[in-house]
Formats: C-alpha cells, sequence, structure tokens
C-alpha cells in the first residue's frame, strides 16, 4: 500500500511539473486541511526566495518572514488565529518593518507596506502550489498578540499569515467572474463587445 | 477538558468575538462551527455520543463550503441542524 502511495505521489508531482503558467494560476486552491507530512526546509526558502523578488515600494525591502514549525508555538499562533486551519503544519508570518519603511518612503511608504505583503504573499502560493504544497493567507488573527508570541521588535509586525502543508485532497474550485464582468476598456462605461469576449 | 484545552477554547473564544467585530459576518458561523470542532476534540475517549462525531465530518466539509459557496454553506447548515434536531427528539 505505502509503495503504491508512493507512486500515486510521483505521478501527482510530475503532473505538477507539466502545468503551464496559467494552469498554475487557475488550479491554486485555498487549502483548509492538511496531513501530518513534514513541510521540507528547502521548499519554504524557495518560497521565501520568490516573496523577495516580489514588487515592493521603492525597492525599500522591508519585509520580514518568521517561519514557525516548532508545535509550542505553533499551537500558541493558533490560539490567537482564529482563523488559522487547525491541522495547519507550518505558517510563514510575512512581516514588516514600519519604522524602516517611513524612515525610507516617510508615511506613503508605511501606509503601502501591505501592498508589498500581497505582492510576496503571491509570489510564495504560486510558488509552494508548484512546489506540491497547499497554503491559505490568513488575516484573522490578533495582531498585537502574534507579534508578541512571534517576539516580533520594534515597529515590527505580522501583516498576514501564511500556512503551509501537504494536502490529501485539493478542495473545489470556486465561482469566479469572467472576464466580461470585470474588465472596462478606456473608462468605467466602455463594454466588452461580445466578439472580444473569451 | 485539561488546562491546555481550557487555555486553547477560551483564547479561541474570546480572540474570535474580538476578530468578528472587524471581520465580514459570514465568518461568524465560521468561528462557531470551529468551536464545535474545537470542543469535540477535547472530550475524553467515549465520553460523547459518536453521533456528534459523525456530525463533525460534515461540519469539516461545510468549513471548507463557506469560503466556496455561501447558499450552499447555509444549506449544509440547515442540513445538520435537522439532523441534530431528530437526533435530539430520538433521545426522548
Amino acid at each position: 500500500m505505502r509503495v503504491f502511495q508512493g507512486a500515486a505521489l510521483l505521478v501527482k508531482e510530475w503532473r505538477r511539473e507539466k502545468l503551464t503558467f496559467d494552469e498554475m494560476i487557475v488550479s491554486r486552491r485555498s487549502v483548509r486541511q492538511y496531513n501530518d507530512r513534514e513541510v521540507e526546509k528547502d521548499k519554504i526558502e524557495a518560497m521565501i526566495y520568490a516573496a523577495i523578488w516580489a514588487p515592493n515600494a521603492g525597492n525599500f525591502q522591508v519585509l520580514r518572514f518568521v517561519v514557525v514549525r516548532d508545535k509550542g508555538t505553533l499551537e500558541r499562533v493558533k490560539m490567537f488565529s482564529p482563523g488559522m486551519p487547525r491541522t495547519a503544519p507550518c505558517v510563514i508570518a510575512i512581516c514588516a518593518d514600519l519604522g524602516e519603511a517611513e524612515k525610507r518612503g516617510g508615511e506613503f511608504a508605511k501606509k503601502i507596506v501591505p501592498f508589498d505583503a500581497a505582492f510576496a504573499a503571491q509570489n510564495m502560493l504560486l510558488k509552494a502550489h508548484h512546489l506540491g504544497l497547499g497554503t491559505c493567507v490568513i488575516k484573522s488573527y490578533n495582531e498585537k498578540s502574534i507579534n508578541r508570541i512571534l517576539k516580533l521588535p520594534g515597529e515590527v509586525t505580522a501583516l498576514m499569515l501564511v500556512t503551509v502543508g501537504y494536502y490529501d485532497t485539493a478542495p473545489e474550485a470556486p465561482e469566479r467572474k469572467n472576464l466580461s464582468e470585470v474588465l472596462h476598456y478606456e473608462s468605467w462605461e466602455s463594454e466588452m463587445r461580445r466578439d472580444e469576449q473569451g | 477538558m485539561n488546562r491546555d484545552d481550557q487555555a486553547r477554547i477560551f483564547t479561541f473564544l474570546v480572540t474570535s468575538a474580538r476578530g468578528c467585530v472587524d471581520e465580514p459576518p459570514i465568518y461568524g458561523p465560521l468561528r462557531l462551527l470551529e468551536a464545535y470542532s474545537m470542543l469535540l476534540d477535547m472530550q475524553e475517549p467515549g465520553e460523547t455520543d459518536e453521533f456528534y462525531y459523525r456530525l463533525n465530518e460534515k461540519i469539516e466539509d461545510l468549513k471548507d463550503m463557506c469560503m466556496i459557496d455561501e447558499g450552499r454553506f447555509i444549506d449544509g447548515l440547515d442540513r445538520v441542524i435537522e439532523e441534530l434536531t431528530g437526533h435530539i427528539l430520538e433521545g426522548e
């Protein structure tokens, strides 16, 4: 049985590597149920490397990443993160040094740091998906409590949490709007021509 | 329920209460379902009716459905309540 499961896993990973860029984007899911398999350190570092190359305001690079895999710390983070899947074996806190942001780019830079975090997160999610890992972005947590648990210094704060882990079954795809519902050319009043709709 | 479990559930409930002030309204039902699953996990083996464990499997599926299709999530909740009602009435 174990040999069969191993073979099935290899086939699954081989198929994933064959996905086109578009298929990769469309097949990514927010995974909320993980299995027990441990997430390898090199895969986590590959995700963070992808995050480093996300666009960021003024190239100030004020984001920092705290990876939590220790069961005790994970448990504490979960306690103050009601939106976090209970089975997640790993969580990455996307943190920002707001003091450094302000010093480098003033109030404006400080205000747009959450955008940097979102860009970094998307790179991480896609990289994780490419590596066969499931992820879920979490914003439902108590920021002050998480900052204390992770011992974040000064004006460093946790802007977003990303759970990471292996999973057995991918969640079904949610519905998405089609192009004609969201796309406007040149101005808001325009409509997509029927022959332009995909 | 041991002291660790108490810390877990009490913290979850209070943090959720604060979170629900700012979060989308649909997150409220989700937190309550999560509390159901957490409390069930904290029961000693044999202490709880098997029915509630079976119901939890449906509740776990519903948690995913909440973000995928709100209508199906609400229908699913109604079905779970129907089952609960039947179970309670059978026990009388």
